[in-house]
């Protein structure tokens, strides 16, 4: 088996079978997070990362070229969900801070054992419509990760971003063309929600169709200007 | 102007004009850190004391302006100042010594919030699945007499639908939509009824009894049907609503017995707490409180079963299981409940245990046992006797009341 750093802290992993996978030094070893596959060279452990689970692994493997979260980068994660993938940015940014707001109660709950072993997840119930509500928490970051599926999804990050990123600091966007409008082209739409950020301060670097891992998926890369 | 900015571990008060430095703190206050979850817990639920409070310590005069940076809509600029310098000010106040210390404190503090977040969340929702149970109760319940009410008035213009269509909703959709005999065609029927149905009622249309009603007497007979239709859409929303809320306040008993079960069973205890409180031999029998109590105070028969009844397992089983799997249903619906009071999923787990047991009574108890025969029986009976007898000396030793025994009868000895 072979390993090879493609970014900072992400690595092309070999397994000898022909498929191209990647995966990220495993934190707390020995624990997985959602059933992943888990392998060992030269006695780091590494955790597959699965890109039909998650967004930011199929973007990685259809190309994206600019991957803002390093090591050391502080992070604050639109839509946790259950965690798959942010304990992989968690794996990435090792012992930065990875602030991770999720609404529902009931996602949470998983959300939570996640972060159980990985301190550095920083769990907050709250709604990203709102982050002053989350300001006594959350620091300024150097990425905004957003995967929400929610109508005003390009609205919240650029409010996000206002309260919470640096200057020059980056926002990360899964875009759902199904969740903004169900019946419009999905292209007409990734246009829409780009102009969105850019009159909102972002400008925009990188954008991967993660077809098909997704369907009507888009991964934007933006830096904050305002 | 003063800004009042809170973080995790403490707030800071700002003069700021215009030049930002540390230098610009005028007054900080650095929390307990065992108060640190329940201080972020009242900021969160808008109990703002705290602010008064503070205002207090630092002797602000009333007419003094303090923006309070976490309830504006929009950030400030000394906000952004702390947020740059959250671990510096910490350290700096003793907060924490290393930036992993920060990382762990931080990791503690808000996994504390978001539990005392979501124990409220489930709190207050399990108050709203109890009043949509009683709303979709009385909705039924007025549904049915709003429907008997239109058919018995529909009926003197067409008695012959009354029969033909069994269905409360669809007689109401029809009334609505057709109104008038002659619209009762066999194609426009199609829509909505299976063919033979059509043709029956379309036949029944052309050659009916009823006597003719005049264009305003239907209106309003429409009026009334509508009005029924609508009634049904909003116990359409009323179930989706309930299932939304299950899912989201009691996953596992959800998955367990289905969201109408599950949430009667809620209804029925009061609330989600204290149905997991409640042994599994209780929730067993929740809803036949009646028959519990006849068979305490008279000796009748003990149910087997109350509204679990109602799920497709036990309906399912033949009669001679029933029992045992009601209360193997029971049991897992105790562990799960309790699991979703604690936040944990395991409902997958249960479900799979629940139907391996099933399947091992099933295999059992493959038929009904055959009556014991007479001797047996005598014992058993002089058995059971002693047994109750015992109990109720027990029981502050109360004169053992001689109810109607109806012994050898009952199907739930075993």
């Amino acid at each position: 088996m072979k390993v090879r750093e493609i970014f900072d802290n992400v690595y092309e992993i070999d397994t000898g079978d022909g498929v191209r996978r990647i995966g990220t030094k495993s934190l707390v070893p020995s624990k997985r997070v959602y059933g992943e596959r888990v392998v060992k060279i030269e006695g780091v452990e590494y955790r597959i990362w699965n890109p039909n689970k998650s967004k930011l692994a199929a973007a990685i493997l259809k190309g994206l070229k600019v991957m803002p979260i390093k090591r050391g980068s502080k992070v604050l994660y639109l839509g946790a969900s259950a965690g798959t993938t942010p304990s992989h940015v968690a794996d990435i940014v090792e012992y930065a801070p990875v602030y991770s707001v999720e609404f529902s109660p009931r996602i949470m709950r998983e959300f939570l054992e996640v972060c159980k072993d990985r301190k550095n997840l920083i769990p907050i119930l709250g709604d990203a419509n709102l982050p002053n509500t989350y300001s006594n928490i959350v620091e300024m970051v150097d990425v905004i990760y957003e995967d929400v599926a929610q109508v005003n999804q390009a609205e919240i990050l650029i409010k996000n971003a206002k309260w919470f990123l640096k200057e020059g600091g980056y926002g990360i966007i899964a875009i759902k063309a199904r969740s903004i409008d169900v019946v419009k082209d999905p292209k007409e739409i990734f246009k829409e929600q780009r102009e969105i950020l850019t009159e909102g301060g972002f400008k925009i670097v990188d954008e991967v169709d993660i077809e098909p891992f997704e369907r009507d998926h888009v991964l934007m890369v933006g830096i904050w200007q305002p | 102007m003063y800004y009042l900015i809170f973080t995790s571990y403490g707030a800071f008060l700002l003069d700021y004009n215009g030049d930002l430095s540390l230098e610009n703190i005028k007054y900080y206050k650095i929390f307990p850190e065992e108060d640190i979850p329940k201080i972020m817990y009242d900021l969160r639920r808008g109990n703002l004391q705290i602010v008064d409070k503070l205002k207090e310590e630092w002797n602000l005069k009333d007419g003094e302006k303090v923006i309070v940076e976490y309830l504006e809509e929009e950030p400030t600029t000394p906000g952004k100042f702390v947020r740059e310098n959250v671990y510096t000010l910490g350290k700096r106040y003793g907060v924490f010594n290393s930036y992993e210390e920060f990382i762990e404190k931080t990791n503690l503090w808000t996994t504390e919030l978001t539990k005392l977040l979501m124990k409220e969340a489930s709190e207050r929702k399990d108050k709203l699945i109890i009043q949509t149970v009683s709303a979709l109760d009385d909705l039924d319940e007025t549904l049915n007499l709003f429907s008997e009410r239109l058919r018995e008035w529909y009926s003197l213009y067409f008695p012959e639908m009354d029969k033909i269509i069994k269905k409360h909703e669809l007689y109401a959709k029809l009334v609505s939509q057709f109104l008038k005999r002659e619209n009762y065609t066999r194609t426009k029927l199609k829509e909505f009824l299976p063919s033979k149905t059509a043709k029956i009622l379309s036949k029944a249309a052309k050659s009916s009894m009823g006597a003719e009603l005049s264009e305003r007497d239907l209106s309003i007979i429409k009026e009334f049907a509508d009005q029924i239709i609508s009634l049904y859409n909003l116990r359409d929303k009323l179930v989706k609503y309930l299932e939304e809320l299950m899912e989201e306040t009691a996953p596992n008993l959800t998955k367990l017995a289905g969201p109408s079960l599950g949430a009667r069973l809620i209804s029925l205890t009061g609330g989600l707490e204290r149905l997991s409180k409640l042994p599994a031999s209780t929730i067993q029998v929740i809803g036949a409180e009646k028959a519990l109590f006849a068979h305490l105070r008279l000796g009748a028969d003990p149910p087997k079963h109350g509204v679990i009844f109602q799920h497709p397992l036990i309906q399912s089983s033949p009669w001679w299981i029933r029992g045992k799997v009601a209360r193997a249903l029971a049991c897992k619906l105790a562990v799960g409940v309790r699991a979703d009071v604690f936040g944990n999923y395991i409902a997958d787990e249960l479900l799979e245990a629940l139907n391996k047991r099933v399947e091992e009574i099933k295999r059992k108890y493959p038929e009904p046992r055959k009556k014991t025969s007479k001797k047996r029986k005598e014992k058993k009976e002089k058995g059971k006797k002693k047994k109750k007898e015992d109990k109720k000396k027990k029981k502050k030793g109360k004169k053992s009341k001689k109810g109607k025994k109806v012994i050898g009868k009952t199907s739930s000895k075993w």
